[in-house]
């Protein structure tokens, strides 16, 4: 369990890091999901975690906004440490996510699902937050499909409203579950274009994926998840080239061996 | 099988429909003399049988005839079906288990109609029918008929109100007009306003009337107690989930008619005398409010995890992902079992008689003791009273869930 490029990855610049895990630990029952993970995050940085299933990396992004409570260690998100009695929805309003299934709300349009935090969080009024929404939709290039209900949408365009429906909160840090795990391969690349604006654009995001074209085009950093722990953090290419590690060694020829 | 089709002259294939009309006869024509004669000869038999008992007019032999000529029929459907598939060929065996099929409907059409139409001959001329006649009134509205409460009599528009409100909200979503509610809210609040000092401080009302505001007031009461319990049920606080959990065990672990008992005699006794008739309404609602609340309880953990977690990742507290997220979506799911429960309460209205209520089943067993002779009848003009208020809720639970399901 040593993670040998962790000292690297720690300090890279002197900016303060918008996320700062220190020796973060989960346990669900007796399986032991995290083992004291250590991670700093800067401003505008994208990093891709990747790692076999059940290696705690979609823990780790869930610890991050507390839809998952970690057992030991500290978490700090934007200067606010993740604690019990701290008020949690300050934090999830500056942290937005991106599931896997999507998980738009289906009694609600389009339009009403962007809107909706934004509404009933931030009180903005309602003509203001379905302007908001509105563009948003256009930023993520569905604008016209507003007024249709989720269900009437293709795989594709759900997650591009989820997305929209993450930033009308306007967070500081994006969190992306495999945002393209559950979708047709034709549908893939419309949500990773997306996810490139957003990058481009300089936002914080933290991509649990297995998109490698992804992670090689956008990503600053790259993540290794094995059993619990990071066993590797470096660039893409460094990773791809040059794995240091026999897991991320083993992983990679069953990723890209096909 | 490839053989010319005119290999089956149109004479035959005409005669093989025949038989499939007329097990039997066609078969013999058809040469199938064994067969023929079988069905024949089986069918002389029964109807040998089933003629004197169709005489004798008894109820019990009527039945019993028409048991043996549908399984007659049946079984020479069948036969003649296997048959055709192994003279005809699949196809045509299809087309005539097809003429066979529209045939047996008529038949069980016939039958239904022949016992229907005897059922009702024999109830229509029981004899004591002007009794119940002269008693409806009481049993739709007890002793508010008497002369002391004529000058109240206009409050029973209350229920006009109800059905009003009722009628034009479910019009309006079949329309699919929103706000249907509102028609509801106000048909209810006419209705309540009218009807309560029909029971309030003295319960001057009874039968149907009786059964129907207790079932009104029994839901109204339970709706609010299921959904603070069913999701107090669903919270992570353990001392709110305690309670929950507690009130609902308890009262679906009681029967019925203790609870009634035990709120009669407590509750005036804490909050004094006239105080009945709200014990027996909270009992109603208490009772009934422990299954609403696992009612609402299944239908938020049908949900999928991930829309609480949408909605908790955006910001929103754990009241608004309730209010906005959550409930709205399984009070679609809960539609249908909580109609099936609020039939139940209706129903179980009839036991509050045993506390001196008189409500229509309680109408009907006085009115029954009182006359003897008229005991079929009374009980019959009751269960029936019963069947169509259930049914109607029923059926107005079906025009609600209908618009949503086009979604």
């Amino acid at each position: 369990m040593t993670a040998t490029n962790l000292q690297k990855a720690a300090s890279p610049s002197s900016a303060e890091p918008i996320i700062k895990a220190v020796d973060v630990h989960k346990n669900f029952g007796n399986f032991h999901a995290l083992r004291g993970v250590n991670m700093s995050v800067q401003p505008g940085e994208v990093v891709v975690i990747i790692g076999p299933s059940g290696s705690g990396k979609s823990t780790f992004i869930r610890t991050i906004n507390r839809l998952e409570e970690h057992d030991k260690g500290t978490i700090v998100v934007d200067g606010i440490e993740l604690k019990d009695g701290q008020n949690l929805d300050a934090i999830r309003r500056e942290v937005g996510m991106v599931f896997q299934s999507f998980n738009l709300f289906p009694h609600l349009t389009v339009l009403q699902n962007v809107a909706l935090a934004p509404m009933r969080v931030r009180k903005t009024p309602k003509a203001q937050a379905d302007k908001r929404a509105l563009e948003l939709l256009e930023r993520v290039g569905i604008a016209e499909q507003a007024h249709k209900f989720p269900a009437q949408l293709s795989g594709g365009q759900q997650q591009r409203v989820a997305i929209a429906r993450a930033l009308a909160m306007d967070p500081k840090v994006m969190l992306f579950d495999e945002p393209t795990s559950a979708l047709d391969p034709e549908m893939i690349k419309e949500v990773l274009d997306v996810m490139k604006g957003l990058a481009g654009s300089g936002m914080t995001m933290l991509v649990v994926t297995h998109e490698m074209g992804f992670a090689r085009e956008v990503a600053d950093r790259l993540v290794f998840f094995d059993e619990g722990n990071i066993v590797e953090d470096t660039t893409p290419d460094e990773f791809y080239n040059n794995p240091q590690h026999e897991r991320a060694k083993a992983f990679l020829s069953k990723v890209l061996g096909h | 099988m490839t053989v010319k089709p005119s290999v089956q002259p149109a004479s035959t294939s005409a005669l093989s429909w025949l038989s499939y009309l007329v097990p039997g006869l066609g078969q013999l024509l058809l040469g199938h003399t064994l067969l023929g004669v079988q069905f024949l000869a089986t069918a002389a038999l029964v109807w040998l049988i089933a003629w004197p008992l169709l005489q004798s007019g008894a109820a019990f032999s009527i039945v019993l005839a028409l048991i043996a000529v549908v399984s007659l029929h049946l079984g020479a459907g069948l036969t003649a079906a296997a048959d055709a598939r192994r003279r005809l060929g699949a196809e045509q065996a299809h087309a005539a288990q097809n003429v066979y099929k529209r045939w047996s409907v008529i038949v069980a059409l016939a039958v239904v109609v022949l016992i229907g139409g005897l059922l009702l001959k024999w109830i229509v001329t029981l004899p004591s029918w002007n009794e119940v006649q002269r008693n409806f009134l009481f049993l739709l509205i007890g002793r508010f008929r008497a002369e002391q409460f004529a000058d109240q009599l206009w409050r029973l528009w209350g229920f006009a109100a109800l059905a009003l409100g009722t009628v034009a909200a479910f019009g309006m979503a079949q329309l699919k007009i929103r706000n249907g509610w509102i028609p509801l809210v106000i048909g209810a609040a006419v209705g309540i306003v009218l009807l309560f000092p029909t029971v309030s401080p003295q319960v001057s009302i009874g039968g149907l009337a009786l059964s129907l505001i207790l079932a009104i007031l029994g839901i109204l009461g339970a709706i609010p107690l299921g959904l603070l319990f069913g999701v107090g049920r669903t919270n992570t606080l353990p001392v709110i989930r305690g309670i929950s959990v507690g009130y609902i065990e308890l009262f679906r672990s009681l029967p019925f008619i203790t609870v009634i008992f035990w709120f009669f005699i407590f509750v005036p006794y804490v909050l004094g005398e006239g105080t009945q008739f709200w014990a027996v309404v909270a009992a109603l609602s208490l009772f009934t409010g422990a299954y609403v609340a696992e009612i609402v309880r299944a239908g938020i953990q049908a949900l999928p995890s991930g829309q609480a977690e949408a909605a908790r990742a955006l910001g929103l507290s754990g009241t608004q992902t309730m209010l906005q997220v959550v409930l709205p979506q399984a009070v679609r799911n809960m539609i249908p079992p909580l109609v099936g429960q609020f039939i139940s309460l209706f129903k179980d209205t009839s036991l509050v008689s045993i506390v001196g209520l008189i409500e229509l089943a309680g109408a009907g067993r006085i009115t029954a003791n009182r006359l003897v002779t008229a005991t079929f009848e009374l009980y019959l003009t009751v269960a029936l009273l019963y069947f169509v208020f259930a049914y109607l809720l029923s059926l107005l639970a079906r025009r609600l869930e209908a618009p949503r399901a086009v979604r």
